[in-house]
């Protein structure tokens, strides 16, 4: 039988029906669950992808609302058990919200810490600016435990966008943060491009650290690689035709090969690799043709 | 001699995220029921030498657009602790008046290593041809039902369970039980945390 993933859709989201079409590209049954579902229904699933958006209009702060849910409740139960979770923008950010990202691997660590989530995603840091920015961004894949970056190679660099106004991981200690590091939970930095990894060189981290990020963190996961708190959008990099055609690199050079038909502009693109390592996890395979809302789905590379 | 004015702006009109908080807040609470939320950008602004600037900043404040909308925002300039905040009034319009007349406490939030607003303060200093200092918090007031004001919003500002006002880790919180210090920002709240400018830990 298929495996089933929710997509959990709280008030504000706006990236559910994309985000699902690429779950079932990758082969897996995916069903948009809205908050008003019941515990019961919501436990039903094989895995969680809470989508980006606004929920609950970034009141408060962006993920605050959402991230204190009852639903989370099951969501988390479901996670300690093992269970693949995946937040995507405002997804990562309910999911750090929640305290799933970083998880318990992460103690208590003085006053500051005593209580609340055990990370932040806080206002963006950027030089003469502030708020929201998108953009595409290099993304290096870091060797973790992750099950949810298995379908690329260790140190692998891929293009994807981002759009957010909160992106910025962060603790209240760098001790919290050392250990972080240490555990391996960084599984995606922003890189400098498609050939340069993070970190080369000290200062001068804008604008391929988007957001002025610890670490260069572009995505966190939990100790045991079952949760990602990912602030990039794979679902907007799922199709090779997304990917923007002045794109420096391999894959701008493989999608300005689409308009003069050397490659399918439904290919797979940068993005397809998160959710077919959830589907390899959840032992699927991906889906070719058209789906059964007509979104057409190729798995060539 | 230094000299500060504080500036809390609030919605004229109810304030959708005190609102959201509010019922949050209801759902998550643990001994207690709140009653009244609400919730204003926290200015202040400070310079050395005589109050003969009053008059040019809050006239520069209502022309430079940046700090309140006057079709929205109420703007409530106060010198010292005795100047009203217009925060209940706030909440009231949120909560049909109920929230007014309780005695309420005030969490005082600003952003971890960045209480300074330094845009503001270049062109605070150059419009006004003086060194003004501008820091920027955020402000919220509580009344509750039941239960005591003070603990449930130490709940929400993070100290003990909560943190839906104030996540630890990127801001700090300070919970005030008397009436609302001037000045409120000050050096003591620049508490830092882990670098996370461009250029910092890796």
């Amino acid at each position: 039988m298929t495996a089933r993933v929710a997509v959990v859709q709280f008030p504000g989201v706006n990236c559910e029906a994309e985000t699902a079409r690429a779950l079932r590209c990758a082969g897996l049954e995916a069903a948009i669950v809205p908050w008003t579902a019941g515990r019961a229904t919501l436990a039903a699933f094989d895995a969680y992808v809470l989508p980006g958006g606004f929920s609950y209009q970034d009141r408060v702060r962006a993920g605050a609302v959402a991230g204190r849910h009852e639903l989370l409740d099951t969501v988390r139960r479901r996670a300690e058990a093992g269970v693949p979770v995946l937040g995507i923008c405002n997804g990562a950010q309910v999911l750090v919200e929640a305290g799933l990202v970083p998880g318990a691997a992460e103690p208590a660590a003085g006053a500051a810490a005593a209580a609340g989530p055990g990370v932040a995603l806080a206002p963006n840091r950027m030089p003469d600016r502030t708020g929201y920015l998108a953009r595409w961004v290099w993304c290096q894949i870091e060797p973790t435990r992750s099950l949810f970056t298995q379908a690329y190679a260790p140190g692998e660099i891929v293009p994807l966008p981002m759009a957010h106004a909160e992106g910025r991981f962060t603790t209240a200690t760098p001790e919290q943060w050392a250990r972080l590091e240490a555990g391996g939970q960084v599984t995606v930095r922003y890189a400098r491009s498609a050939a340069a990894p993070p970190g080369a060189a000290p200062g001068d981290h804008f604008p391929w650290n988007p957001n002025g990020s610890l670490g260069d963190a572009a995505a966190l996961g939990n100790a045991r690689g079952n949760v990602l708190a990912l602030m990039p959008h794979p679902e907007r990099a799922q199709d090779l035709v997304q990917v923007p055609l002045d794109l420096p690199g391999d894959w701008g050079e493989r999608r300005r090969r689409v308009p003069a038909g050397g490659l399918s502009p439904w290919s797979r693109g940068p993005g397809a690799g998160i959710f077919l390592s959830l589907a390899a996890a959840l032992g699927a395979s991906p889906r070719t043709g058209t789906d059964a809302d007509g979104a057409q789905c190729e798995s060539a590379p | 001699m230094t000299v500060c004015r504080q500036l809390l702006v609030r919605h004229r009109g109810l304030d959708p995220t005190a609102w959201t908080a509010l019922h949050a807040l209801a759902r998550l609470a643990r001994g207690g029921r709140p009653a009244a939320l609400a919730r204003a950008a926290l200015w202040e602004f400070a310079w050395e030498g005589g109050p003969e600037l009053d008059r040019r900043l809050a006239d520069w404040v209502a022309a430079a657009n940046w700090f309140a909308n006057p079709n929205r925002d109420r703007a409530t300039w106060r010198r010292s602790a005795s100047d009203p905040t217009d925060l209940e009034a706030g909440a009231a319009l949120a909560c049909g008046g109920v929230g007014s007349a309780m005695p309420g406490a005030y969490l005082l939030t600003t952003c971890r290593g960045a209480p300074g607003a330094p845009e503001h303060q270049a062109a605070a200093t150059q419009a006004l041809g003086h060194a003004v200092r501008v820091r920027r918090g955020q402000v919220w007031w509580l009344a509750a039902a039941e239960g005591d004001a003070s603990a449930l919003l130490a709940a929400a500002g993070g100290a003990g369970g909560g943190g839906l006002l104030a996540n630890p880790h990127s801001e700090t919180a300070r919970l005030i039980t008397a009436a609302l210090p001037v000045p409120l920002l000050g050096d003591a709240a620049e508490t830092r945390g882990p670098s996370s400018e461009p250029g910092g830990a890796r």
